[in-house]
């Protein structure tokens, strides 16, 4: 590949949703846009970047994007954030939530849904929340992934990454060798796409859980802190978002403050609330 | 039994290292399996013994109770399910955690399967990433999946 091609393709993924592209990446482009320049008739990648310098149809750049996006996860990936929901999060919310007796969560950068449905499987097996309702916005930039969760329905290979069998068999129904997700479940859930720079995050209410972690290891850094005040402007002044460890990191906004030795769970910081009164 | 046979017997039912602080019977009936399951397990820190089929299993358990087995549903001779039961009667026969690892795959499968005393559930084909995530959530195993 030539450098002004790798050059054209790292402006794009920055431009389009802060993406950073490191040379040492480059193989990706090979083996995701070469799928992309045959699906819009280009035969190589050298006559997809002409058509992308001469005529950047929308259309073209969002199959661009999509495809340099990482949407591998798996269910209950990390465990921790999900000890931390049933350990801190939840109980404090069981607290100040009692009187509406509702919880909406957002899964922000859901891929092909795992951490939805990792969501709603973890609260709904607290006992406590019988009776809430309980809304998870799952969301990704990625349309051909969210199209795949929505669908709900799991390879025997994916629901055996990081799903116990004993929930495998409580919320799962068996279709040939295929996993389909509970309707008790796919009421819970709903899917759309949701670009952390590009769109605004006013337009998604307010939400009592934000999870947010493995978007920013991919992010440039002048746009990680964009990102992350973006997603937090959609918290709950009461809320908590569960980031990365190393996805927060000290300095980056003030937004969000993460709690003492909790492993990249935030509530609002004091920036958030100035920022809402100006 | 001739001499070769229990020589290799022998073999496979000694763990190979003396220095790690858990166990694993691998129990199948295909060779090629148990040396893929048993490569995965050391290379998560087990001692490893095999066996091929229950009966087998049975025997290294009274023996030396493993702190997980990883057990085959069809087998020759006793089955995965027969060894199961035989294996929550013995005394400590409830230390061991059991991850059955087959290609029975129905709902009904493992809903009698856990039923049996089994804490995991592998459907076959697996790898390493799918072994270690199930080792860690029956306790044996504290690493990164």
């Amino acid at each position: 590949m030539r450098i002004t091609d790798f050059d054209l393709y790292r402006d794009i993924l920055k431009g389009q949703m802060g993406m950073a592209l490191r040379p040492q990446q480059a193989f990706l482009i090979d083996s995701r846009l070469l799928p992309v320049a045959r699906k819009w008739g280009y035969n190589n990648l050298q006559t997809l970047a002409v058509a992308l310098r001469a005529m950047p149809e929308p259309a073209l750049l969002r199959d661009v994007t999509e495809a340099m996006t990482d949407t591998e996860t798996r269910f209950f990936r990390d465990e921790t954030p999900f000890a931390q929901l049933r350990d801190i999060v939840v109980p404090a919310l069981l607290n100040t939530r009692a009187r509406k007796k509702r919880l909406r969560l957002w899964s922000c950068g859901c891929g092909t849904g795992q951490e939805a449905w990792s969501l709603a499987i973890a609260l709904k097996d607290i006992p406590e929340l019988a009776g809430w309702r309980i809304d998870i916005v799952a969301t990704d930039i990625a349309t051909d992934a969210l199209d795949y969760a929505a669908r709900a329905t799991y390879a025997q290979f994916e629901v055996q990454r990081g799903l116990p069998i004993d929930r495998l068999i409580k919320w799962f129904d068996q279709d040939g060798k295929s996993w389909r997700v509970r309707d008790e479940l796919r009421r819970l859930v709903h899917f759309e796409s949701f670009n952390v720079v590009r769109d605004d995050s006013a337009d998604m209410g307010l939400f009592d859980i934000v999870m947010f972690r493995h978007v920013l290891d991919h992010c440039e850094d002048d746009t990680k802190a964009v990102a992350l005040e973006n997603v937090a402007a959609a918290l709950a002044p009461d809320g908590f978002m569960l980031t990365g460890p190393a996805e927060n990191p000290p300095g980056l906004t003030d937004w969000l403050l993460p709690l003492p030795d909790s492993d990249g769970l935030c509530v609002l910081g004091d920036a958030a609330f100035s920022a809402e009164s100006a | 039994m001739d001499g070769y046979n229990q020589k290799n017997r022998q073999k496979r039912l000694t763990v190979r290292s003396e220095d790690v602080s858990k166990s694993c019977l691998v129990v199948d009936d295909s060779r090629v399996v148990r040396k893929v399951a048993r490569r995965i397990a050391e290379d998560m820190g087990f001692a490893c013994a095999e066996a091929e089929n229950g009966e087998i299993a049975a025997e290294a358990c009274a023996e030396s109770m493993p702190d997980v087995i990883l057990l085959d549903w069809n087998m020759p001779k006793m089955s995965g399910m027969e060894f199961l039961e035989r294996l929550r009667a013995m005394d400590n026969g409830g230390h061991a955690r059991v991850v059955l690892c087959t290609t029975e795959s129905d709902m009904d499968n493992i809903h009698r399967a856990l039923r049996a005393g089994a804490d995991e559930y592998i459907m076959k084909p697996f790898d390493g990433d799918i072994v270690r995530q199930k080792f860690s959530a029956v306790g044996v195993w504290e690493g990164t999946a």
